[in-house]
């Protein structure tokens, strides 16, 4: 049947009068499509991601083939329109012929390197951007926290990551070591933790403290810039969950967070207050107590899936989207070694 | 006339070799260089809880300061108990005696006694010089003597320089969470006494 319409359309076309004038352009738009198609697979089979058409249409990818395709599409054009045919000089009199054609020749040239250079502007400019690594800092654990376990799980969520990774610094914190002035200005923040951290992320890079102490009137998390703070003071709103499930899905976040506002900033209307929620990882749970549901059906929208992919690429797309799931939690072997090694239950 | 020339050669070598002798043993006996342990072991039904060790390099100690106001003091702090020791800067306290003066008091927080000689230090320098907030709980047995590792941890104390006319007699250190002040004294003139 397909087969059938193809044919019917190909000899339609075919037969055509103005056919041979635009078969190129047709055979360059059609290797377009082939190649949108295959970016597709490619993205689906390599990264095992299946973006919605809009998310992919809407990505750096699909926009790079089409640039590349418009642009080649428009060289054929411009080479195709030839006004100084008239007057073709004898062959080999190269000479006379740039001569002749000097200024047909300056300006396919101008046209083409302004093609190529828009190109590679756009596609350099288009190029998702190298996340940073984060530094996992233990500020003061609550007692019911085991830190190698915690660690653990820091490495487990390294171990799908090729482009960056979590470091966890096992130095105790100690916010003696930082100067009186810096002491002093943190002192009076609303959230001397997250000064704290932000402190040490300018010197040793981004950040994301957990600790056991409230968060001044913030429920669970808080994050500035380069800095995040994590707390289990509130693990009250997320029981049944353990602090471990909580945490693995909050350090995600926040790296997503911190990576985020690095590199063009967050979601528009990321964490309004509403009253009204979708479930969404970048919106304020009207209720705290619906944070559990969230972690549970943890999803990113669409939206948040093309800012992702076109800031960061594919694979740091799938990877977050792996391990917001937190399937890879409660996968056998992580399971088995965090209740046999570090004698932590999971909630499920 | 050659016999005199003679004598007072040898005279004069040997002056030049005893006085040469005498220069050269310008150094201290290994004994002497040893550095003096002040020491205090706390212990409970006969086993160790903790156990405070402060080292002083007797030359060192005397010529020695931190841009000319402080004396540093480094003291070994061993938690043989399986529950973290909480340290707080501004309660706890480290005192200095020198033979019968006064005590000393120690500068715990350099972050508040002087923050622009604190500031100026660079941060890795902060962060061996902080005072720890806690010194973890003594590690589970894993030897066959069936005794827990001791969580061992070094802290600073500063003291003012110019007060710190000769070697110290003794030191008492003061922590808060455990109520306690232990004297750490020299573990000879210990042993003897």
């Amino acid at each position: 049947m397909l087969s059938k319409i193809w044919d019917i359309a190909f000899d339609t076309l075919t037969g055509w009068r103005y056919w041979a004038a635009v078969q190129p352009i047709v055979l360059i738009l059609l290797a377009g499509l082939a190649g949108q198609l295959l970016a597709f697979e490619y993205v689906r089979s390599q990264y095992g991601l299946t973006p919605s058409l809009g998310v992919f249409l809407g990505s750096y990818v699909s926009q790079r083939i089409f640039l590349v395709t418009t642009a080649v599409a428009g060289l054929w054009l411009l080479f195709r329109l030839q006004p100084g045919r008239a007057n073709r000089p004898a062959p080999g009199r190269i000479r006379t012929f740039i001569t002749t054609h000097r200024p047909a020749i300056l300006y396919r040239a101008t046209v083409t390197v302004i093609v190529l250079a828009l190109t590679a502007w756009v596609w350099v400019v288009s190029s998702p951007t190298q996340v940073s690594h984060i530094t996992v800092k233990f500020m003061g654990l609550s007692d019911d926290l085991r830190s190698d376990a915690l660690a653990y799980l820091v490495y487990e969520l390294n171990r799908p990551q090729h482009e960056w990774h979590f470091d966890v610094d096992f130095r105790p914190f100690n916010e003696l070591e930082l100067t009186s002035v810096e002491r002093q200005s943190c002192d009076q923040d609303p959230q001397p933790l997250l000064c704290y951290a932000e402190k040490m992320a300018a010197e040793s890079g981004p950040i994301i403290g957990i600790t056991g102490q409230p968060l001044n009137g913030t429920a669970f998390a808080t994050h500035r810039g380069m800095a995040s703070i994590i707390s289990t003071a509130d693990a009250a709103r997320y029981a049944p969950l353990s602090s471990y499930e909580y945490l693995a899905y909050k350090i995600i976040l926040q790296s997503m967070l911190i990576h985020l506002d690095a590199h063009g900033g967050l979601p528009a209307n990321s964490f309004v207050a509403t009253t009204s929620s979708m479930g969404g990882v970048f919106q304020t749970a009207p209720d705290p107590d619906t944070l559990k549901s969230t972690i549970l059906a943890a999803r990113l929208s669409p939206e948040e899936q093309g800012l992702l992919l076109n800031r960061f690429g594919p694979e740091y797309l799938a990877v977050c989207s792996n391990l917001l799931s937190l399937e890879w939690l409660y996968d056998g072997r992580v399971r088995t070694n965090l209740e046999k090694v570090f004698a932590v239950k999971l909630s499920k | 006339m050659t016999r005199r020339f003679v004598v007072l050669s040898l005279l004069v070598g040997a002056a030049l070799v005893f006085a040469t002798n005498r220069l050269t043993r310008a150094s201290m006996s290994p004994e002497q260089g040893q550095p003096i342990p002040f020491e205090f072991v706390a212990t409970e039904n006969s086993r160790t809880q903790y156990r405070f060790l402060i080292e002083v390099e007797r030359v060192g100690f005397l010529m020695n300061s931190v841009r000319d106001k402080y004396k540093l003091v480094r003291m070994r702090v061993e938690n043989h108990t399986p529950t973290a020791l909480q340290l707080s800067a501004d309660k706890d306290r480290l005192e200095l005696f020198i033979k019968d003066s006064p005590a000393l008091p120690g500068l715990l927080n350099m972050q508040t006694a002087d923050g622009p000689l604190w500031d100026s230090l660079a941060t890795p320098m902060r962060q061996t010089l902080a005072y720890p907030a806690s010194v973890k709980a003594a590690r589970a047995a894993a030897t066959p003597t069936g005794l827990p590792t001791p969580e061992v941890l070094l802290l600073f104390g500063f003291f003012a320089a110019q007060p710190v006319t000769d070697l110290p007699a003794k030191f008492v250190y003061s922590v808060e969470s455990l109520g306690k002040q232990f004297t750490l004294v020299h573990r000879a003139a210990a042993a003897r006494d």
